[in-house]
């Protein structure tokens, strides 16, 4: 498993910047980051480099914040790919509530972030996926992208 | 003129021997009931006869809301279970609520102050009456409803809401008088153009505005807006409801029935009777309700009681409008609501934190409350479906303690103030209708 | 004016909560407040100590996440209305508290709460304004138990 920072934020102007500066300001990294509207709320997740270390400093700020267990799998860049793996699970009944991607290396590599629903109950997750052909970033490994 | 000349041109004096004799029956109601009996007896009022003068009322102590909500459901039944044919309940400050009895004899009575009431506006058999007010254990729907089919008027028992079935009503049946909250009032004239209806589809004539203050600006503004008469009404649920205070033709202050309510002035922090003709909270002495007889109750309604005499004859004084509350108690849409209510609700839900806020502003002519609350940290779990159904949560549960639907917004940690007093948590941003 | 606080990353298992007082207790660091706030997964540990420094150092070489905040210290009368005061001086100017929690011990016959506020300057601005004593890092450090 990795592990994503999600945090809760007003939709007002400033948000965003008041995040990444606490962040900068602690010396980490962000690697991905998307945000959910919710019309006068939202959620930003993000995969940042020490996630720990990242809800510390939000955290002492006072933000609302919460580490998520996601699945990161790395996916070579070819058409095909992202409908082998959604298949994939809609055939072994996993939910995906969110997901986000991106590719890192162009025509090589693209990352993809599900967030799956009911993580728990689908332990062995992390083989099915990589039976399929695709690899699981786990922490570290992802954080270090 | 007068439903009852007789009595609404009482002289001073007569009208104070009938009222000691009705306050003299009505303490020996009131011995009858668990509440009374222990609270009389403590002050020394054992029976009628301890009541000489109509003075003698200072003996009885106040009662109070919180009273009622304690003696919920029966503490202040005075009559057989059997005797009662009607009963109301409204929410309290808290989860409890406050219940008032009513037999025929009681109904009869109330639906006849509420004709005499209605009659003062110069509405009479022929017009026809349009009920806008909720039905329910809401008085202001049932009471007028009476009142106005004992006139003889033609009853549309609307209840509120639903503008264009309102307009279609209005037409259908040309409604001549209205019964309607001032906030509705003013909605409905702005949806006029949208349902593409003009005035000339209608012969409204008169409008009894009440359920929440507004200004001598906003009648005048309502009467030009429509064409109309406006009166003023007054009423609570404690007291029966409507019809407790009603304008007359000449529209200076309503007429409070002095032959069925005693009243007083007092000062909210001394609760001493304020003499002359001074602003304080109003007290009502119910002089026949037998079923639930309530004494010296205090309403924390603010106003003056005028005894300068009024044009068109009646002798019994008239209350101004109200200007404020001795507690703090919010009028929404109509609907009284505490912050203690919400406060309350919020209190109970572990995923928010104690800190809240409650704005209330317009949004157009009607009344929106926004209840803000901040999440707590520690309860959340990243997930966007906790904070819709935690919003969802409260929303509900809001809905049912105070009847009407806020907006609920969810805020970061820290983002609203910190206070200790519930007061304090209260935004009032409308402007004075 | 501003004191550091230390926060913990502390993950739910037993003896976490021990082994940080533990490792403090070893190096010699008094904790002087403390405040936890658990979710699901983990927890965080707030803790005022009188060598903040000191004590980040020695629970990161024990591999355990830590960070360092800045925060206030602030007198209050420990009587009925003494908190109400100080939080009714803050509204009035508009400060947003971001959490608080007490001392354990009292320095004088006073409490002591601590504060994050998003604008530390002008908090602390404010609270001397109005006569309400902060307690200094040094004044912390030298406190005896």
């Amino acid at each position: 498993m990795a592990k994503q920072l999600n945090i809760f934020i007003e939709n007002r102007p400033g948000r965003l910047k008041s995040i990444t500066g606490i962040l900068s300001e602690a010396g980490l990294n962000i690697h991905a980051f998307t945000i959910q509207d919710r019309g006068d709320f939202g959620l930003i997740k993000l995969i940042v480099d020490k996630p720990k270390e990242a809800y510390l400093a939000l955290a002492d700020r006072g933000f609302a914040c919460a580490l998520k267990d996601i699945v990161a799998i790395s996916i070579d860049d070819r058409p095909g790919n992202l409908l082998k793996l959604t298949t994939l699970l809609y055939d072994h009944q996993i939910n995906v509530i969110d997901a986000y991607g991106f590719v890192i290396e162009p025509s090589k590599r693209g990352i993809c972030c599900l967030e799956v629903e009911n993580l728990k109950n689908h332990p062995n997750i992390d083989q099915l996926i990589q039976q399929a052909g695709f690899t699981i970033l786990e922490d570290e490994k992802l954080y270090e992208i | 003129m007068f439903w009852n000349k007789e009595l609404e041109t009482i002289d001073r004096q007569s009208l104070e021997v009938l009222q000691l004799q009705r306050l003299k029956e009505i303490v020996h109601y009131a011995l009858q009931t668990p509440f009374y009996k222990k609270r009389l007896t403590k002050a020394g009022i054992t029976s009628p006869d301890s009541i000489k003068t109509l003075q003698d009322i200072k003996k009885i102590p106040y009662t109070t809301k919180d009273d009622l909500r304690e003696c919920y459901p029966k503490g202040m039944l005075a009559v057989a279970p059997e005797q009662v044919v009607r009963l109301h309940t409204s929410s309290g400050t808290t989860g409890i609520p406050t219940v008032i009895y009513h037999t025929q004899e009681d109904i009869n009575n109330w639906t006849d102050l509420v004709a005499r009431s209605i009659y003062a506006t110069g509405a009479r058999k022929g017009d026809v009456f349009q009920n806008m007010m909720t039905y329910g254990m809401f008085t202001g729907g049932l009471g007028l409803h009476y009142g106005a089919e004992r006139v003889g008027m033609m009853v549309i028992p609307a209840s509120g809401g639903n503008t264009k079935r309102q307009l279609q009503l209005m037409k259908d049946f040309s409604t001549t008088v209205l019964h309607i909250t001032p906030s509705y009032a003013l909605h409905i004239h702005s949806k006029l153009e949208e349902f593409e209806v003009t005035l000339k589809d209608f012969s409204l004539k008169k409008a009894f505005l009440g359920a929440e203050p507004y200004s001598e600006n906003t009648r005048k503004k309502i009467e030009e807006l429509y064409g109309i008469e406006v009166y003023n009404s007054y009423g609570l649920s404690e007291m029966n409801g409507p019809g407790v205070a009603f304008e007359c033709t000449c529209k200076t202050g309503m007429h409070i029935w002095e032959d069925s309510y005693m009243v007083e002035v007092i000062d909210p922090r001394t609760t001493q009777t304020i003499s002359g003709e001074a602003e304080g909270e109003i007290v009502f002495t119910n002089l026949l309700r037998k079923a639930t007889p309530l004494l010296r109750y205090r309403t924390r309604d603010l106003a003056t009681v005028y005894s300068s005499p009024c044009p068109c004859g009646r002798t019994h004084r008239r209350l101004s409008r109200i200007t404020g509350r001795s507690d703090d108690m919010l009028i929404i849409g109509g609907v009284n609501v505490f912050p203690s209510q919400i406060e309350e609700v919020i209190m109970k839900i572990p995923e928010v934190g104690t800190n809240y806020q409650i704005h209330v502003t317009k949004d157009g002519a009607l009344d929106k409350l926004i209840v803000k609350v901040e999440i707590y940290s520690k309860m959340f779990t990243g997930d966007v479906r906790q904070l819709d159904s935690i919003k969802g949560k409260i929303k509900d549960q809001l809905r049912a303690s105070i009847i009407i639907n806020p907006v609920v917004e969810l805020h970061e940690p820290g983002a609203l103030p910190v206070f200790e007093g519930k007061a304090q948590r209260v935004v009032d941003l409308r402007p004075k209708m | 004016m501003k004191i550091k606080q230390v926060s913990v990353f502390l993950e739910n298992k037993k003896g976490r909560l021990l082994e940080v007082c533990s490792l403090l207790g070893k190096s010699n660091i008094n904790i002087r407040a403390l405040s936890i706030a658990e979710t699901e997964g983990f927890g965080v540990l707030r803790i005022i100590v009188d060598k903040p420094e000191a004590a980040v150092n020695v629970l990161r070489s024990s591999q355990l996440v830590s960070n360092l905040t800045e925060v206030i210290a602030v007198e209050v009368e420990d009587k009925p209305g003494g908190l109400a005061r100080i939080l009714d001086i803050l509204e009035h100017n508009d400060i947003n508290i971001e959490y608080m929690y007490g001392f354990i011990e009292k320095f004088s016959e006073n409490a002591l709460m601590v504060f994050r506020f998003d604008d530390l300057e002008k908090a602390a601005g404010i609270l001397k304004a109005n006569s309400i004593k902060i307690l200094t890092q040094a004044e912390l450090g030298t406190a005896c138990n």
